[in-house]
């Protein structure tokens, strides 16, 4: 059914504007300005700031992607 | 731990690794189907972390913290962006039968063998460090793990190196496969990913938790620590532009690699994939890196100034402690991280090399000098097999030549920033159209000069290949040409110094190049196929080909390059799938196409076009035919445009012409017939005047009554002549129109009263009565008062001739109304017959029988008189009820019409 097809079109565009939208979520997170904030030197639950913020952006991020993609996925 | 017992366990490893992928080929080769899916695809995605990651990263970590990051950041994002950017180059992938990222590049630009070997070029340059450093890490643990060092000339990494070809061999070049997919290898490359994840995390759990009390106690002791605690933070904004160009690097390299374009785009089974591995690869990324900042710490408490290499910290902390088990485990990580990478990299560069370097040479010798029967598909495997073998040694011999002088990132890094160099032209070529041929030649040749320059020279020289003179003070003294601080550029880093120029060099001269050169026909269709994937014309190129070639002479050329059988499998199903062509043997473009395509993944594209092209003998309609083409036939449209229209023209003046000689012949004929006419009127009055005169000339004794009646028969005659003539004249000169008209305003009635009476003698002569109907008021008219009375005297004249004597009765009226006048003249004569009606007011037109009776007059007054009506504008006509006599009239409008006036003066109206 062409209607259908062309839904699922757009719906897959639809997927990659977000994912895009997440690349550049990933790239303000992990450049300077933000980062320049954790770099304190300081500790947090016995972890360094700075490490502790780049693993919680990064498993943060690929949180977000996994839940564009998969919820993609369905459709 | 003894060498014999760790070289059994690395040989039992890479057995295993061999049975599941002999299991995965013969899975394919059983089921049809490869035991694939997204996590078999993400898994083998992580053949990225190589040994440079299992040992380099805690190397770098416990230098400089947490700068070992950037290099697994790029590719988390750059995953995000993959289903658009890897899911185009897949697809294009397919339909072009991309074997290789040479093979990619190439194929953009127009299948460019050029392009396709300085991608080769640039790759091999590149990589070799990076097996090298695979090599030097495998041997240096294997040597650490069993406190043995040989210095001779075969030495452990010899011994790697050799094994590590036979199993590459194995893995990638037993069989040459037409559809380039390795199932066996990708299983065997998944599996060792999750071995050397396992390991490291097994490795860094027992670190973190039995050497230490946890990530907490260990943080803690290292905060303790000043020189360690600086590793949590940056120290200074260099830091900063060290990161970010790090992150820009890998997110290039993790697309340009061409291992993971291997195993990305070439060995990808499902689109679909992609999406899921956008999550599954930046998981195992983060899974990969969770312990290495905690080992590296460990590391520098526990060998604080011990001189032992941190690159060795994953496998000197567990031998510290004397626990073989984790070390073996670690070992075992480190060599599937190694083991993985070689693989895969040698048989991409394997391909890339035998399509681009090899197999262009062999091809343009063999169709030169021996066009033989033989099969080239065992060629074209020994090349595989022996470039395989070459790319080994020669990073052996890397290893060898520099020595303990780089870390493994160092090393590591220089390769990045090589393939680098592809991304502007890869990139670009996949969502800009305008990058041509000269462009990604002129680009990629000046970012890897500049790379050369500025990172890899310079390796050299600090290894001793090369005087180090030119890097401390520039080549022949010339500081500013120093490689590392070009144009004195100083206070950068290595590698982002060399990323910066390089990127600048590669992208300027693309874009630059590609601005100003011109696309040949091959690279525009290329351009559009490669940019346009979403749309992809099904045909392909084929239907911008033409040409000639027989099916027979395709299937054998298939089968010298891939074996006869898979050659004739491969038609067959072809011929099934599409239509037959009406003539049997003769190859549509479309089996050119495919001939071309399953060519392209035994001996890459740029070559089977040359080697279809050798036994297809058409080519390509270049864009200049097309144009020239389509110039000719607009020309020809335009011209046969104006043609059409010439001949409309012409056709309109032709039924013009056509038309006006007609109405002259007609005018020619009627003047003729006046001319007859007037001759034989003028004739009858000069015979009867000629004749009297002879017999009064001839008889001088005729008496007087006689003679006296004679010359009254000539006066008669002579007036009638005189009358005649001169209403020919006034005929002539209406006709002429060269009379001038005298409108002035004239009362009618009054115009008509005298007109009356001037005729009045003639009614009374014949005794006809005339009856004036006239109003009682003076009409006025703007005319020609002569002509106007002219008119009504002929009509009158003519009424009284057609009138009996005695009973003759003829009536006038003059009716004013409010568009013009009408002037009615009635008698009550024979009257004119129906069909005479129209001809009464032709030149000599006299009704009556003119053989019986003399004609009462010359036959040109009701000519007269309708060429003044219709020159004032108005118009005569005639009502002959039968038995009622005839009525002319004639009306003339109050204000005569412009184009009335002095119109119709020639002849006659028909």
């Amino acid at each position: 059914m062409p209607h259908r097809r062309a839904f699922r079109l757009r719906k897959s565009k639809a997927v990659r504007d977000k994912l895009a939208a997440a690349f550049l979520l990933g790239a303000a997170l992990f450049t300077p300005p933000l980062l320049m904030l954790f770099m304190n030197g300081g500790m947090v639950a016995g972890v360094p700031v700075f490490a502790l913020y780049v693993f919680s952006a990064w498993i943060g991020l690929t949180g977000v992607v996994a839940l564009i993609a998969e919820k993609g996925e369905g459709d | 731990m003894s060498t014999g017992a760790l070289a059994l366990v690395s040989l039992l490893y890479l057995l295993v690794l061999f049975a599941i992928a002999y299991g995965g080929d013969r899975r394919v080769g059983l089921t049809g189907r490869p035991l694939s899916g997204p996590w078999i695809y993400s898994l083998s995605l992580a053949v990225y972390c190589t040994s440079w990651t299992f040992f380099g990263s805690v190397g770098l970590a416990s230098s400089r913290g947490l700068m070992f990051l950037p290099i697994y950041l790029g590719p988390t994002l750059m995953a995000a962006l993959w289903p658009m950017v890897v899911g185009k180059m897949i697809r294009i992938g397919r339909a072009e039968r991309i074997t290789s990222i040479a093979d990619f590049i190439s194929s953009r630009y127009g299948k460019s063998h050029s392009v396709g070997a300085l991608v080769t070029g640039i790759a091999i340059i590149g990589i070799v460090p990076y097996i090298s450093l695979q090599l030097k890490a495998v041997s240096d643990t294997f040597e650490l793990l069993t406190h043995e060092t040989t210095a001779n000339l075969f030495d452990t990494a010899f011994y790697v190196t050799v094994i590590l070809a036979a199993f590459s061999i194995l893995f990638g070049a037993r069989h040459i496969d037409a559809s380039e997919h390795h199932r066996g290898m990708v299983s065997a490359i998944a599996f060792e990913s999750v071995v050397k994840l396992a390991a490291f995390l097994l490795v860094g759990g027992l670190v973190t938790y039995s050497f230490h009390d946890g990530f907490g106690d260990l943080f803690a002791q290292a905060a303790a620590r000043p020189d360690i605690a600086q590793l949590f933070t940056f120290a200074g904004s260099g830091d900063y532009g060290t990161w970010i160009s790090l992150t820009l690097l890998s997110m290039m390299a993790i697309i340009c690699l061409p291992r993971q374009f291997q195993v990305a785009v070439v060995e990808n089974v499902d689109e679909a994939h992609v999406r899921r591995a956008a999550w599954l690869f930046p998981l195992y990324l983060i899974l990969i890196n969770l312990f290495v900042l905690p080992i590296a710490l460990a590391g520098r408490l526990a060998f604080a100034d011990q001189g032992v290499d941190p690159d060795t910290f994953v496998l000197a902390l567990p031998l510290a402690k004397d626990s073989a088990v984790f070390a073996t485990i670690a070992f075992l990580g480190g060599l599937s991280a190694a083991t993985g990478m070689v693989i895969v990299e040698t048989i991409a560069l394997a391909t890339m090399f035998s399509n681009y370097i090899a197999m262009p040479l062999l091809v343009r010798g063999y169709l030169a000098f021996a066009p033989g029967r033989d099969s080239l598909s065992g060629v074209v495997l020994a090349i595989r097999r022996l470039a395989i073998v070459g790319f080994l040694l020669l990073g052996y011999l890397y290893a060898r030549l520099t020595g303990e002088n780089f870390t493994l990132v160092g090393i590591g890094l220089m390769s990045f920033t090589a393939v680098a160099q592809f991304a502007p032209v890869l990139l670009g070529g996949l969502f800009w159209r305008g990058g041509s041929k000269a462009g990604a030649l002129a680009g990629l040749a000046a970012g890897f000069l500049l790379w050369a320059y500025t990172l890899f020279l310079p390796s050299l020289a600090r290894s001793g290949v090369l005087p180090s003179s030119f890097t401390e003070w520039g080549p022949f003294g010339m500081a500013l040409l120093k490689p590392g601080a070009l144009f004195g550029l100083a206070g950068m880093e290595a590698v982002p110094h060399a990323l910066m120029w390089s990127m600048i060099a590669n992208i300027g001269c693309y874009v630059l190049v590609s601005l100003i050169s011109e696309q040949s026909a091959i690279e525009r269709i290329q351009a559009s196929q490669f940019v346009d994937s979403f749309n992809a014309v099904p045909g392909g190129t084929s239907q911008f080909w033409r040409g000639n070639a027989t099916i027979s002479d395709l299937q054998a050329l298939a089968a010298r390059f891939v074996g006869a059988e898979h050659a004739e499998a491969a038609f067959r199903g072809f011929s099934q799938t599409r239509r037959i062509s009406p003539n049997p043997d003769e190859a549509n473009p479309e089996l050119v196409e495919f001939t071309e395509r399953l060519l392209a993944g035994a001996i890459g594209t740029a070559t089977a076009r040359v080697v279809v092209a050798s036994v297809a003998k058409g080519e390509i309609v270049s864009l200049h035919e097309v144009m020239d083409i389509l110039d000719e036939n607009s020309q020809v449209i335009a011209y046969s445009h104006k043609l059409e229209q010439k001949s409309k023209e012409l056709e309109t003046t032709t039924a013009e012409l056509r038309a006006a000689y007609e109405k002259l012949s007609d005018l020619s004929r009627l003047k003729d017939e006046f001319i007859a006419t007037v001759t034989h009127e003028l004739r009858t009055p000069l015979t009867s005047i000629r004749s009297f005169s002879e017999i009064l000339f001839d008889n001088p004794q005729v008496d007087l009554s006689q003679r006296q009646e004679f010359l009254g028969i000539v006066i008669k005659e002579s007036e009638r002549l005189t009358r005649l003539i001169n209403q020919v004249l006034d005929l002539a000169k209406l006709e002429a129109d060269t009379d001038t008209w005298d409108l002035v305003d004239s009362d009618l009635v009054q115009v008509m009263e005298d007109a009356a009476s001037s005729v009045g003698q003639l009614f009374k002569d014949k005794g006809v009565a005339l009856d004036l109907d006239l109003p009682a008021q003076p009409v006025h008219l703007e005319t020609d008062r002569d002509r106007f009375s002219q008119v009504v005297i002929n009509l009158l004249s003519n009424a009284v001739k057609f009138c009996d004597p005695q009973t003759g009765r003829v009536q006038v009226s003059l009716r004013d109304q409010a568009d013009g006048i009408t002037v009615s003249v009635r008698d009550n004569g024979p009257g004119i017959p129906d069909w005479a009606c129209e001809k009464v007011f032709d030149k000599f037109q006299q009704v009556g029988d003119t053989m019986t009776s003399k004609p009462a007059g010359t036959g040109l007054g009701l000519t007269i008189s309708r060429n003044i009506v219709s020159h004032l504008g108005g118009r005569i006509w005639v009502e002959s009820p039968p038995g009622q006599g005839a009525m002319f009239a004639f009306f003339l409008p109050r204000i005569p019409s412009d184009g009335n006036l002095g119109a119709g003066s020639i002849g006659p109206d028909h």
